[in-house]
């Protein structure tokens, strides 16, 4: 028996704009009626459909799992990029400006930079002492961290407003990475909880 | 154990020290490693963020990213030419491939082509089994967990088990070596974006330009080998006997858990 439902056939439709024209015998009817101007519609004749063959690009996003991702660790990530932009900037401000920095100092703090993201500190704030160093600093409460970074000497100083805490000093060649959570926890005065990771993994 | 397939593969690079003026950009890397061009070439838009190019090995994609602190090395299976709207898991489908293109990294890495001092070095492979049912998947995993750990699994949600057995080489400066295997059940999400092959035609289906979205349920085993941060920059011999030995661990523990990945069951240096 004929009802609605088994006389519906499927069929291959295509929208086009108005400056745009199909190949010759591609199409099985004039433009259909309809109200979506300024496109027209056309059913498309049997194995035309090479005509608008689509290309697949699949990605994969990421194993998914119930746990909930760490945010943190994004944002971080962007803060840092800042800090990127802004070393980037320093470098390639003019001979004669005074915030300018030289090469070496600015390949040094990028690493240090990264390293001190890979230790998920918080993004420091940075200004240069001239062109031989660039300054980063972190604040807590009435005590702040400055690392000052040159080419071959890191140099933290931890200080109040009434007088300098501690003072130490490294070479950038081989630092050992436990340097930068130990200085966090000498600003801080409290452990900090380094995770050793077997695994070669990125954060997200 | 056909049903096991390679998804993906990676050797990383960890540097020591801060990069010179001369350091390497992805787009040299993947030159150095592929003797080729490759296929994309993003430079790197500040010093902290990467680099990255990518280009089709046969049917491999092979992607280098540069970070700061790192250079990773990701093979995986080149999406296929697929006409249908429906998204498809691209797996590895030649091992033997996957194989050589390893070996081959680590043969280049011997004759010095990473120009950055390094003190650790890492191999990655992760090989699933998909499956339609998490029944499945953890039957599937059950069978590959060796005895002695081996949980009873049903229909549970999310599981990973992760052993770490690392020893000391005493050929390669005493270095501890991490040999991490990890045991899972994987929700594996693709997302296909279908677009036109002529860039002219911007109309057709409904679903062209629409994200369509497939999730895969997987059985998983993977390896991670690594040494720990070494004291000292390590040699490019250091480094390529290292990946070395951790190829022939991995092709040794997958074939003792029972996966016989044909193609990826020995490990032979190039001739």
């Amino acid at each position: 028996m004929s009802t609605a439902s088994n006389r519906v056939r499927l069929q291959t439709l295509v929208v086009l704009d108005s400056g745009l024209e199909l190949p010759e015998g591609a199409l099985l009817s004039p433009p259909i009626a309809s109200d979506a101007e300024p496109y027209r519609l056309f059913a498309l004749s049997a194995g035309s459909s090479s005509v608008i063959t689509t290309q697949p690009e699949s990605q994969i996003l990421r194993t998914t799992f119930s746990s909930v991702p760490i945010v943190s660790n994004s944002e971080l990530r962007e803060e840092y990029q800042e800090l990127g932009v802004a070393l980037g900037e320093l470098l390639a401000m003019d001979a004669g400006d005074e915030w300018r920095i030289e090469k070496p100092v600015y390949y040094v703090a990028c690493h240090v930079a990264a390293e001190l993201m890979e230790y998920q500190y918080p993004a420091p704030e940075v200004f240069t002492h001239g062109p031989k160093s660039v300054v980063f600093n972190w604040s807590n409460e009435s005590t702040n961290l400055y690392l000052t970074v040159s080419a071959d000497t890191l140099s933290a100083l931890i200080s109040t407003p009434q007088r300098i805490q501690r003072r130490i000093e490294f070479p950038t060649n081989g630092l050992p990475g436990l340097v930068f959570p130990a200085l966090r926890s000498a600003q801080l005065e409290r452990p900090i909880v380094s995770i050793t990771k077997a695994a070669s993994d990125v954060e997200d | 154990m056909g049903e096991w397939k390679v998804l993906n593969a990676r050797i990383t690079f960890f540097t020591v020290g801060p990069v010179s003026s001369s350091d390497q950009s992805a787009l040299s890397v993947y030159r150095q490693f592929w003797e080729a061009d490759p296929d994309s070439f993003q430079k790197q838009p500040n010093p902290l963020a990467p680099s990255m190019a990518q280009g089709r090995r046969g049917g491999l994609l092979a992607a280098c990213t540069v970070n700061p602190t790192r250079t990773d090395l990701n093979l995986a299976a080149a999406d296929t030419d697929v006409q249908g709207p429906h998204p498809t898991l691209s797996l590895i489908e030649d091992a033997g491939q996957l194989r050589v293109e390893l070996t081959r990294i680590t043969d280049a890495v011997g004759r010095g082509v990473i120009s950055r001092a390094l003190n650790r070095v890492a191999l990655y492979v992760q090989f699933v089994a998909t499956k339609p049912t998490l029944l499945a998947v953890n039957k599937t995993l059950m069978s590959i967990i060796p005895d002695g750990y081996r949980p009873n699994l049903t229909d549970e949600e999310s599981f990973i088990f992760q052993i770490n057995r690392p020893q000391v080489l005493p050929d390669v400066e005493q270095l501890r070596m991490n040999y991490i295997t990890k045991w899972s059940a994987e929700s594996i999400r693709v997302v296909t974006m279908l677009l036109p092959r002529d860039p002219a035609v911007r109309m057709g289906p409904p679903n062209i330009g629409s994200p369509i979205f497939g999730e895969f349920l997987a059985a998983s085993l993977s390896f991670d080998i690594n040494n720990v941060p070494a004291p000292k920059p390590l040699t490019p011999p250091q480094q390529s006997s290292l990946l070395l030995n951790g190829m022939a661990w991995a092709a040794e523990t997958q074939r003792t858990c029972g996966l016989n990945i044909e193609g990826f069951d020995s490990v032979n240096r190039l001739e």
